[in-house]
């Protein structure tokens, strides 16, 4: 733009000193010269600039030999007082043209102008053409700029003309090629357009958290790529078929256009990029949602069809090779982006899980009485162990009246936060039962009936419910499907198994009816030991399980010991069984010594 | 890790499920499946052979006790058979055998339905 300036600003300077009065231009002609010399100076400045912009290889040596060449024709316009030397002076004028056509023809920049701004350029470069030819006409013929230049010096004026002619060849050649380029300038614009969306598509790849946000930037870039006017996504874990990210369609449209691309006659569409005229399906549609043409790309990673990428647009022209490429990679991009976000997600679920499990484990643990009940006739010891996944394991003591104590042990089959959940309900039901109740198998005949709400069909509790009653030296036991009892008294180790369901199994008077009342009168140093199943499935490296009769002999061989140091016994066996092999259940034990009433004793 | 598999025959109008390996959370899928795809086809008579079944969790039982509703209301059954003594003492704790039928073998669960 400036340099049009100057060169407009330049040729009225002309035209006007044309008419100007000889007198008026002897008093201005240095400063006119000086300012000759400026212009010419940035316009040189200017021309060097356009040569280097966006050259690849060094081709310094091309400008500068102009530039010798141009200083040499012009010095050379000393000798045009001597005739028959002119021949120098055409030397080395002929070579700078030549010079000058081949560093005009160096102007690969324009490649990388968008269509518009090649259209400007070709309107720019026509009027500096024209420009640049009134400048030549005006030097060449005897007119007032010519003669004060010449006054000046004549190499100055001579170089003058040489840069008008540079000018008008630089331009002449920029105006060709540039409209030689128009034609393709669109294909470049394209081709531009996608390189930048896939780049904008690979930096969402590694960043990007929220899967809308990464839908909505695929549906848009996929619209400018593809030459389309319409995108979606449809990903194949959804069964709704839900259009995700939807741009400029409606959900009906969509639904109709994916119908169509799937239809049974384009049995491919499902493996690979497929195209249909879709004219017919939507033409009750508004007009705004009439397309003609849609295609279909699957977005595949790892030969798993993670969804599909959809296009549609208006135009009556249909999809070409061009887009179908562009379709293409851009599927392949979106697909990467899409595996990598939902690899993402995964593993915050699975974080997420597991804090949930931490959760879930914290709450059983605060469920689960924080301390023992010291009490004169009976011994307790109870050790609790979680297993990574919960495994919903339950105990509990209870102060009844009458001088009685009763106790719970139970397992809510399943694991995870779900089990806790049942486990916290199940100690909320017998809490509040034993306060109305002290007879266990009618707590757990209230308990199946009550908890038949919250469990789930295929789920269950096994449970011992059990009372200590210290006026009659007696211990009441129901059993709903739990492990057995074992009792080790004097000698002699034997498991206690009265009969009953598990809580859940049933929640008809069957349950009722085979829950066993079993009562046992005491006898002092009676142990008794109860359990969860993950101390008799506790595997081994062979899988093999720790069983009931490892346990039972551990306890034989513990007659005189205290309760605690029994259950230290127990826990170190099993740990040691265990070795190596993760813990898959939670561990629960309870131990109880029964002490007789000695004062009844000496009484 | 644990492998678990089931095959389907039938045998008249009762259909025998095998059941091979270990049934726990992991592969109580597969067999709700299995049993799934009966109820689908109105088929409700079922015995399920535990023969080579090495071991079952309470998610396993859990499938049984999901079923045998729907399985009974149609005037079918879900009936156990043949297993080994590990398994059966998993079941027989719970109290299994006082609501399931269990056969010692797979002949006397199918000839029970014929009956």
């Amino acid at each position: 733009m400036f340099l049009a300036g100057f060169r407009s600003l330049l040729g009225i300077d002309e035209l006007e000193l044309l008419t100007a009065n000889t007198l008026f231009v002897s008093v201005i002609t240095f400063a006119f010269d000086l300012l000759i010399i400026v212009i010419l100076s940035y316009l040189f400045l200017v021309f060097r600039l356009l040569f280097f912009l966006k050259q690849r290889k060094n081709v310094k040596t091309y400008f500068t030999a102009l530039l010798v060449f141009l200083a040499l024709a012009s010095f050379a316009t000393l000798l045009d007082e001597y005739s028959g030397w002119d021949f120098v002076k055409m030397a080395f004028t002929a070579n700078a043209i030549i010079l000058m056509t081949i560093n005009s023809l160096k102007i690969s920049w324009i490649a990388f102008l968008t269509k518009k701004e090649k259209k400007q350029l070709l309107l720019f470069a026509f009027g500096l053409i024209i420009l640049f030819g009134i400048s030549i006409s005006l030097l060449n013929s005897e007119n007032g700029i010519s003669k004060i230049l010449n006054n000046f010096s004549s190499s100055l004026n001579y170089f003058n003309l040489l840069l008008n002619i540079y000018g008008v060849i630089y331009f002449s050649f920029l105006f060709v090629i540039t409209l030689f380029h128009l034609p393709t300038a669109e294909a470049f614009d394209r081709k531009a357009t996608e390189v930048s969306s896939l780049q904008i598509l690979s930096r969402l790849i590694n960043r990007v958290l929220d899967f809308k946000e990464l839908g909505d930037t695929i549906t848009d870039l996929a619209i400018k790529v593809c030459n389309a006017d319409a995108a979606w996504i449809m990903l194949t874990d959804d069964e709704t078929n839900t259009p995700v990210a939807p741009k400029n369609v409606g959900f009906v449209t969509a639904d109709k256009i994916q119908s169509v691309l799937f239809s049974s006659k384009n049995k491919h569409a499902l493996n690979e990029i497929s195209f249909a005229s879709v004219a017919v399906c939507n033409e009750n549609e508004t007009k705004n949602e009439q397309f003609c043409y849609a295609a279909s790309a699957p977005l595949k990673s790892y030969n798993n069809i993670n969804g599909y990428l959809f296009i549609a647009k208006k135009s009556e022209v249909p999809f070409d090779d061009e887009d179908r490429n562009a379709l293409e990679t851009f599927s392949d991009y979106a697909s990467l982006a899409i595996e990598n976000a939902k690899l993402l997600k995964s593993s915050i679920e699975k974080e997420r899980l597991e804090r949930e499990l931490d959760v879930a484990r914290e709450m059983q643990q605060k469920l689960l009485p924080q301390s023992i009940p010291q009490l004169e006739r009976l011994d307790i010891s109870s050790v609790f162990v979680p297993a990574f996944e919960v495994g919903g394991d339950y105990y509990d003591f209870f102060n009844l009246p009458n001088n009685k104590f009763g106790f719970i042990i139970a397992d809510v089959s399943g694991k995870g936060i779900s089990a806790a959940f049942v486990m916290a309900e199940l100690r909320g039901i017998v809490e509040s039962l034993v306060l109305t109740y002290d007879n266990p198998k009618e707590i757990l005949v209230k308990t199946n009936a009550i908890i038949e709400r919250t469990l789930e069909k295929k789920s269950f509790i096994t449970a011992v419910f059990g009372v200590f009653d210290f006026t009659g030296e007696k211990l009441y036991l129901s059993r709903a499907g739990h492990s057995s009892i074992l009792l080790l008294r004097d000698d002699n180790i034997r498991e206690i198994l009265p009969r009953g369901v598990g809580l859940g199994l049933t929640y008809s008077g069957k349950f009722e009816f085979y829950l066993e009342e079993y009562s046992l009168q005491l006898k002092e140093n009676d142990i008794f030991v109860l359990y969860t199943d993950g101390i008799t499935e506790a595997k081994d490296g062979k899988m093999a399980d720790f069983g009931v009769a490892t346990l039972k002999n551990i306890i034989s061989a513990s007659k005189d010991e205290a309760v605690d140091t029994i259950a230290k016994k127990i826990m170190t066996e099993v740990s040691l069984f265990s070795q190596g092999t993760p813990q898959h259940d939670d561990i629960t034990l309870l131990l109880f010594k029964w002490k007789n009433n000695l004062e009844k004793q000496h009484g | 890790m644990a492998e678990f598999s089931t095959t389907h025959r039938e045998n008249g109008e009762v259909n025998i499920i095998e059941l091979n390996g270990y049934l726990d959370a992991h592969t109580a899928q597969h067999l709700e499946i299995a049993i799934s795809d009966l109820i689908v086809k109105n088929k409700y008579k079922v015995v399920v052979n535990f023969e080579r079944l090495k071991y079952i969790s309470s998610a396993g039982l859990g499938v049984f006790m999901a079923f045998i509703e729907t399985m009974r209301s149609n005037s079918g059954d879900i009936k156990l058979a043949a297993m080994q003594p590990s398994v059966y003492n998993i079941f027989d704790l719970l109290g299994f055998p006082l609501l399931y039928e269990i056969f010692p073998t797979e002949t006397e669960a199918v000839n029970k339905f014929n009956q």
